[in-house]
């Protein structure tokens, strides 16, 4: 196999890594199930940045008793 | 795009052949853009993998590259990203990056080699430095016994200096042995200046009494024994040497000899005030083997940094010492005229061996 051939494939190689990259998102977004979140602003203002929204997932925040305590003892959480 | 870069770039420096110089500098920016790539979609679907896995993605992608076509400017990114991703990968597990080294030995240095490419050779030991810290430090939990470290980095800036004497042998790899030197009196220098502290001595001494110091000296042992075999090579290849040629090798192996039994001395004898005279006049002694070696072998850089080591070292010693003994005044007075004028003789000094050196040479 000459030089050019290998290095086509070597290019060939790297785009199919990245179409691979795509293609397993792109095929989660297309067959998977869709799931809405609530979201919810955090830290709207800020003394540098001024008014901004920086958004998180509202079951993200597991409120002050967690905070407080960590995960009650033998117990699962699903998020 | 990174089929247009590459096709084009491939066509003026393979197919064509008239831009060269071009050509290779397309196919760089392809291998840039392929990495861009990576982050880029992994932005875009929120891929949430490891961040130090992309690293690995793109080292991957880009390395047959150097390696087919022989570009020593990919090899560097590819050598800058392993060394890259070893080193946040130890950080995000915690944990020593077994693989590294395996892919060093098995695909850096042979391209290195394979490519003659300088810049990426220096760049992976710089790599291999840095893992052996980070492999040690979470091997042993992140232990102050660490300090025992020093001792490896020492006999390893010996290992390098005699490896570059070996590959003064080697037709095709000579131009390394200069390179291997240079890193090698680097090391050397900048562990013995380290230890040259007050505070830093102590960590060592006290890294004595941890109970795994053997371990960490073990690859002092090693290293030095690395070190001892290639001055045997060298030795045994010296047959081909001529007169003054041969007398140069053997002033070198005896400075490596002397740093290496120097270290050894430094080992059996842990002791703060010790470190502190010794180290010193281990650092004086190496500024001025360079200066001397750089003379003998018409070498301008070991001349150099013989005079960059010395300045350096008589510098620190003047603030860390004058700092303490001196009243204010005095000491940045003093400090004043001892650096213009010790700069000046210095600077007049080094100019007269380099010229005599590049007469020498022509």
């Amino acid at each position: 196999m000459n030089k050019k051939i290998k290095f086509y494939l070597i290019i060939a190689l790297q785009i199919g890594l990245l179409l691979a990259m795509v293609g397993r998102s792109q095929f989660t977004l297309l067959t998977g199930d869709k799931v809405l979140l609530e979201v919810v602003p955090v830290d709207p203002r800020d003394i540098f940045a001024g008014e901004y929204v920086r958004l998180n997932y509202k079951i993200s925040d597991m409120g002050p008793s967690y905070d407080r305590k960590g995960p009650a003892p033998r117990k699962r959480c699903h998020l | 795009m990174i089929l247009a870069v590459n096709i084009a770039g491939y066509r003026l420096r393979f197919t064509r052949g008239d831009y060269p110089v071009l050509g290779a500098g397309l196919m760089f920016l392809g291998s840039i853009v392929y990495g861009g790539g990576i982050w880029l979609i992994a932005q875009t679907y929120h891929i949430s993998s490891l961040y130090h896995s992309g690293l690995l993605l793109w080292f991957a992608g880009i390395t047959p590259v150097a390696w087919l076509l022989e570009l020593n400017a990919v090899l560097l990114v590819s050598t800058g990203l392993l060394s890259g991703w070893s080193i946040i990968k130890c950080l995000d597990f915690n944990t020593p990056n077994y693989l590294y080294p395996f892919l060093v030995a098995t695909v850096i240095v042979p391209l290195c080699y394979k490519n003659r490419s300088g810049a990426s050779l220096v760049t992976i030991i710089a790599g291999f430095c840095v893992w052996v810290f980070q492999a040690a430090y979470y091997y042993f939990g992140g232990v102050p016994g660490l300090a025992m470290m020093v001792f490896f980095y020492l006999g390893f800036g010996i290992f390098l200096y005699t490896t570059g004497i070996v590959h003064a042998f080697l037709n095709r790899h000579s131009g390394f042995s200069l390179l291997y030197k240079a890193l090698g009196a680097i090391i050397f220098f900048s562990f013995a200046y380290g230890i040259s502290f007050s505070d830093s001595a102590r960590s060592v001494v006290i890294a004595f009494k941890a109970p795994f110091h053997f371990s960490l000296l073990t690859a002092f042992v090693f290293v030095a024994a690395l070190s001892v075999v290639n001055s045997v090579i060298a030795i045994s290849l010296s047959k081909k040497l001529s007169g003054p040629s041969k007398k140069q090798l053997y002033c070198e192996l005896i400075f490596a000899g002397c740093a290496l039994a120097a270290l050894s001395l430094m080992i059996a004898a842990p002791d703060r005030v010790f470190y502190g005279i010794y180290s010193n006049l281990i650092l004086f002694a190496t500024a001025i083997a360079l200066i001397f070696l750089g003379y003998g072998k018409r070498t301008a850089l070991f001349v150099n940094m013989g005079f960059i080591f010395f300045a350096v070292h008589f510098i620190t010693r003047y603030v860390d010492w004058g700092w303490q003994y001196l009243p204010r005044s005095a000491f940045f007075i003093l400090f004043g005229v001892v650096v213009l004028a010790g700069a000046a003789l210095m600077e007049k000094e080094r100019r007269k061996l380099v010229k005599a050196i590049r007469s020498g040479n022509e």
